[in-house]
């Protein structure tokens, strides 16, 4: 028998149900915050609940990333759900490198720079914060032509810049 | 009836938080002065562009600093076409960087005793607004981290938790219902009527998990403590105005009447000498049609599905009744 699709398995593993579409540029929908809102809804304020999730959900993905390297999108959705645990946690710089490496998975996806964009703020980055959400489209775009493996920080500012420009 | 007087007029104050007042008037007054007797560790606020010094100088004056966020400027034409227009109200907002050399709109601050106060809340203060036809929400636990910044109870926090969707819940309603009745009182007390916060009258800014929330109860008292002995007729004039019922309709959207309010088996009523109509300027699309009745009439009834206007005996209009509309009198 087939193992079920991640995003259930991940839903098994944080008893939290969840919904993830892919959000692009060209679907003219906003961010959903669904998946945040219920995981915040679940586990603000239950620091050891939380914890546990972290790292049942760090696991898994880590086996995931290994098995599946066929399946990146489904990697990003998961980066994705583990950056917003850590969001929660008020881990901020794991939260951002989560959304980094999602974006760098599924770069159709706008979800992982909004998401990137909450995490800098939270880290007290206005400037960065303001220079995705200012920029928003251009950045995206020119992430989707860009030949980098992995956006890191370095690359977000030049995105920023060069979008501005 | 036919009497037109404005019930609910600003307050100019005498001497503490004159400064702030003549830059921003009267909706924060209260909440400015607990900052600045540090019963409150942050309020945010906005401000004319062109008054940002201004404030900053009056913020001063009582030991405060701002900090700046971004700007609200006004924007023309309808929320349609606006990706994630669903979730901002009728009357929205274009999201403009903070420069100091913007030409129109309101800026967003943080007012705080120190500096990293501000910039802490501000990190959870983000507003939908709308950038390049896009406005984004931000994550729901930052509504949850900022209340806590703000210095809101709780209790009341955890409330917002469970019925934050405007879109489901009517908040004021939300609270009545979690309130509990005390036999021959009052149904809510005035220290957590936050109904004419926009008119500077209130000791609370934020929604209460009930109309006698014990911690918000204790925070205004505080601040009534405080302010008593250096801006006693504000006091007395929040106290008396708090104190009178009100029709409500929905978040700052009501009526106040100069009046008694009545229980009775199948509902409530109000004989009102006067009657002022507050509306919610970001929804107008829920103002009531029957308010000019209301101020022309003398006695209003409310049953289970019907509001009857009475001028006299005579019923000069029965208009049906929302589920979440409720009267409510404060001790
Ligand atoms: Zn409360």
């Amino acid at each position: 028998m087939a193992a079920p699709p991640p995003l259930e398995r991940a839903e098994n593993i944080l008893g939290v149900p969840l919904h993830r579409t892919e959000i692009t540029l060209e679907s003219g929908e906003p961010y959903d915050e669904g998946a945040s809102y219920a995981l915040s809804q679940h586990f603000y304020g239950k620091d050891g609940e939380l914890r546990n999730a972290i790292r049942n959900m760090t696991r898994f993905l880590a086996a995931f990333a290994r098995q599946r390297q066929d399946s990146q999108k489904d990697a990003a959705v998961l980066y994705s759900l583990l950056g917003n645990l850590h969001y929660i946690a008020g881990n901020f710089n794991e939260s951002a490198n989560c959304a980094m490496r999602a974006a760098s998975l599924n770069r159709s996806d706008i979800t992982y720079w909004v998401e990137l964009a909450f995490s800098l703020r939270a880290l007290g980055e206005f400037d960065v914060f303001e220079g995705i959400l200012f920029n928003f489209e251009g950045i995206v775009r020119l992430w989707q032509q860009s030949t980098a493996p992995d956006l890191t920080k370095e690359a977000l500012l030049s995105l920023i810049k060069e979008a501005k420009s | 009836m036919e009497n037109h007087a404005i019930l609910v007029k600003d307050y100019v104050p005498r001497s503490f938080g004159k400064e702030y007042w003549n830059v921003k008037g009267p909706p924060q007054y209260p909440m400015f002065a607990a900052v600045a007797l540090g019963l409150k560790p942050v309020m945010d606020d906005w401000v004319d562009v062109h008054d940002y010094e201004r404030l900053a100088d009056a913020c001063a004056a009582y030991g405060l600093v701002m900090a700046p966020d971004i700007v609200f400027a006004p924007v023309e034409g309808s929320k349609e076409g606006i990706i994630g227009g669903r979730n901002i109200t009728t009357t929205y907002s274009r999201g403009e960087k903070f420069t100091g050399q913007n030409t129109e709109g309101q800026v967003h601050i943080l007012i705080a005793r120190d500096k990293q106060a501000a910039s802490d809340a501000r990190k959870w203060a983000w507003y939908s607004l709308v950038i390049n036809g896009r406005s984004t929400n931000k994550p729901f636990v930052d509504h949850l981290r900022y209340g806590k910044c703000l210095g809101y109870p709780p209790c009341c926090v955890n409330f917002f938790r469970t019925y934050n969707n405007w879109h489901l819940f009517s908040n004021p309603f939300e609270t009545l219902k979690n309130t509990a009745f005390e036999n021959g009182n009052a149904i809510g007390s005035h220290y957590c009527n936050n109904f004419l916060m926009d008119k500077g009258y209130s000791y609370i800014h934020h929604l209460p998990c009930s109309y006698r929330c014990k911690a918000s109860t204790a925070l205004a008292q505080e601040l009534e403590k405080k302010l008593d002995t250096l801006e006693p007729a504000f006091i007395q004039t929040a106290n008396r105005l708090l104190r009178k019922p009100l029709l409500v309709f929905g978040e700052q959207h009501f009526a106040i009447f100069d009046g008694e309010l009545q229980k009775t088996a199948g509902g409530a009523s109000i004989s009102y000498r006067a009657c002022q109509y507050f509306r919610n300027p970001s929804r107008p699309e829920e103002n009531i049609a029957f308010f000019d009745e209301i101020q022309a009439g003398d006695a209003l009834v409310m049953n289970d599905s019907h509001i009857l206007i009475k001028d006299g005996t005579t019923t000069i209009r029965k208009a049906e009744r929302k589920k979440e509309w409720f009267l409510i009198d404060f001790d």
